[in-house]
């Protein structure tokens, strides 16, 4: 016997709260991930967009002041379609007087980084991340381990989401908000503080509408299978498929009315048209794709969008909802039987 | 004292299949065996005991908790070691046992300690560092156990321990369980098989077949014969003994050996005549079959 082995000793210390066991999971979760090369190379590299576009929030703050109008001009020609935002209708006043409606401005560029690169490098993350967190589980009979300890199952559900929320909130909501930081640090004085305060409010309601219903969706194809490359293909399915199918929806249509106006003589402009095909009533198709949904609701959160885009938020809570309704189901399935 | 285990009636159906029926028992302290063949409703036994599955009707307390409604505190309470190869992908073995003991809510620095002590108790060498998915059947089996009682739980429900150890480890594992209830005052509930390790470490058994308890007795009462008698080994040829034996003394041959059906004969290598253990969970097996019938 070694002499280390003091043989069994009744263990008299106290216990710690229930809210333990969830962190517990949560950490353990986020631990076991990040050995995984791929996901902290995968982590590096989203976090390259930011740097991208915090150079955007660099010359707003810094450039655009000190430029005479003839090369703000030229400046706000090149800036716009450098960082991808509708540049002429944003900087329109900003033009003549220097003077930038702040809080636009930062919301459309915050609105660009998580709609474009953030939501791409999220599809992918997940579809690293999620798999394998319910479905290895299943296999390895793991749920035998966790039930038998004095935790419930939406300890284990909430223990599992939050793990993916975490490392997509690494991604999305930790990068805008470091943006904004820096766009403060960037501003000529803190004053732009009064403008903008509702700005992080709106980033973290963005972000969370994008990460909660991803990450569920993500883990319910988890709970599907015992081979977590199925659950993958399933997540990648899901997102290709749906927004492919809407932007072959959208081609077509604007195939078809370019058609229609060319034939009866209407001057045809295909970009105006993909726009308006985008938002009119032809729109409802774009409910097909997870990924146009939520890049709406996140754009309406973030003031960049007018309208309150309600089929998307009803179909977005629905989808989450019954996700969340299969994993509940899924996971205390093999202990019930 | 508080029963470990008190059940009244409980039934549980799935869908169109009875899994226990009306299953009335109390358990003591000790070490109880839970034998029953397959699908005989003890793993959904344990379900319910552990409230991870609700009961169709009945009423029943471990520990005293009710198994209805404080399910948690019970699962507090008790270290399970699962039959199947169970374990947590992704962990070394202690990483395992501290994850479990956090789950379980001892503090993290102190869960990483009492995994050591653990680990050590149950034999577990510098393999705790590999990654459990490397692990062989036996290690996996130790390591099921450790994670069972790091948290110092008051009853043990093992399911199958011994299954998948060679002799040596079986061995160790049942002198293990048998030292967590002799010298540290803990229960157990051993579901197994193996009847052996039942007659090696339990001190009563309950017998369960077709979703029905029929037989809840002490080891002691399981042993005694209905008649009391004395195995004798002879040398020479058995019948004529045999034969003479019959005109003074009730005897009949059992293999290669005499079996007086009175004491105080005299014969060569004496053995008190007991039950065989096989052959009461036989007779209680088929006797719940002949009652279904």
């Amino acid at each position: 016997m070694p002499i280390h082995d003091v043989g069994y000793r009744s263990w008299l210390g106290n216990r710690m709260p229930r809210v333990h066991s969830f962190l517990i999971m949560v950490f353990s979760g986020i631990m076991i991930t990040r050995r995984s090369a791929w996901i902290r190379r995968m982590l590096a590299a989203a976090w390259l967009p930011a740097l991208y576009i915090g150079f955007g929030f660099y010359l707003v703050e810094q450039a655009l002041q000190a430029l005479d109008p003839g090369q703000r001009r030229m400046f706000v020609e090149m800036f716009g379609p450098v960082v991808g935002i509708p540049s002429r209708d944003l900087f329109e006043q900003g033009l003549t007087t220097g003077e930038i409606d702040r809080h636009r401005v930062w919301a459309a560029l915050i609105a660009v980084f998580l709609a474009y690169p953030q939501s791409v490098a999220s599809l992918l993350l997940t579809g690293l991340i999620a798999p394998p967190l319910i479905s290895r589980d299943l296999r390895t009979r793991a749920y035998l381990i966790y039930f038998s300890k004095p935790i419930s199952k939406w300890d284990y559900i909430g223990g599992k989401l939050t793990t993916v929320a975490a490392f997509l909130s690494l991604i999305t909501l930790v990068p805008a908000l470091a943006m904004i930081l820096v766009g403060v640090l960037f501003a000529p004085d803190l004053s732009v503080v009064t403008e903008i305060w509702d700005l992080p409010i709106r980033i973290l309601l963005a972000s969370l509408v994008f990460i909660i219903p991803t990450s569920t969706i993500a883990l319910m194809f988890s709970s599907l299978t015992h081979e977590s490359r199925y659950a993958a293909l399933g997540w990648f399915m899901f997102w290709v498929l749906g927004f492919a199918g809407w932007q072959m929806i959208r081609g077509g249509l604007v195939i078809g009315l370019s058609t229609i106006a060319q034939a009866q003589g209407e001057p045809v402009n295909p970009e105006e048209l993909f726009l308006q095909v985008g938002d009119g009533p032809w729109s409802l198709f774009s409910l097909m794709s997870l990924y146009e949904s939520l890049i709406r609701i996140q754009q309406w959160l973030l003031g960049a969008r007018e309208s309150m885009p309600i089929p998307q938020l009803i179909v977005i809570a629905l989808l989450t909802w019954f996700s969340l309704a299969v994993i509940s189901r899924r996971v205390t399935a093999p202990i019930r039987v | 004292m508080t029963p470990t285990i008190e059940l009244r009636d409980v039934t549980k159906d799935y869908r169109t299949h009875r899994a226990l029926d009306r299953v009335s028992m109390t358990i003591g302290d000790g070490v109880t065996g839970l034998l029953g063949p397959n699908g005989a409703g003890k793993s959904t036994l344990v379900k319910v005991l552990l409230g991870l599955v609700a009961t169709t009707s009945g009423e029943g307390k471990v520990l005293g908790l009710d198994i209805r409604s404080q399910g948690r505190a019970i699962r507090g309470k008790v270290g399970y070691m699962p039959e199947d190869d169970a374990y947590i992908p992704g962990m070394s073995g202690v990483e395992m046992v501290r994850f479990t003991a956090a789950l379980n809510g001892l503090p993290t620095v102190e869960g990483l300690r009492r995994a050591h002590e653990i680990l050590d108790f149950c034999g577990m060498g510098q393999e705790r560092y590999r990654d459990v998915d490397t692990y062989s059947t036996g290690m996996r089996q130790k390591l099921k156990f450790a994670q069972a009682i790091v948290h110092d739980p008051d009853l043990l429900i093992l399911d199958e321990p011994t299954s998948g150890l060679d002799p040596e480890e079986r061995v160790a594992m049942l002198n293990r369980v048998r030292s967590l209830v002799r010298s540290h005052g803990k229960r157990a509930v051993i579901s197994t098989h193996i009847l052996p390790d039942v007659r090696q470490v339990c001190d009563s058994v309950v017998i369960i077949a077709a979703g029905k308890v029929t037989l809840e007795a002490s080891m002691a009462e399981v042993d005694r014969p209905e008649e009391p008698g004395l195995y004798v080994r002879t040398i020479g040829p058995i019948d004529a003994i045999l034969e003479r034996l019959a005109r003074s003394t009730p005897a009949k041959r059992i293999d290669d050996r005499l079996l007086f059906l009175a004491g105080d004969q005299d014969g060569r290598e004496g053995e008190i005549w007991r039950n065989s253990l096989e052959a009461v969970f036989m007779n209680a097996v088929r006797e719940s079959h002949h009652a279904d019938s």
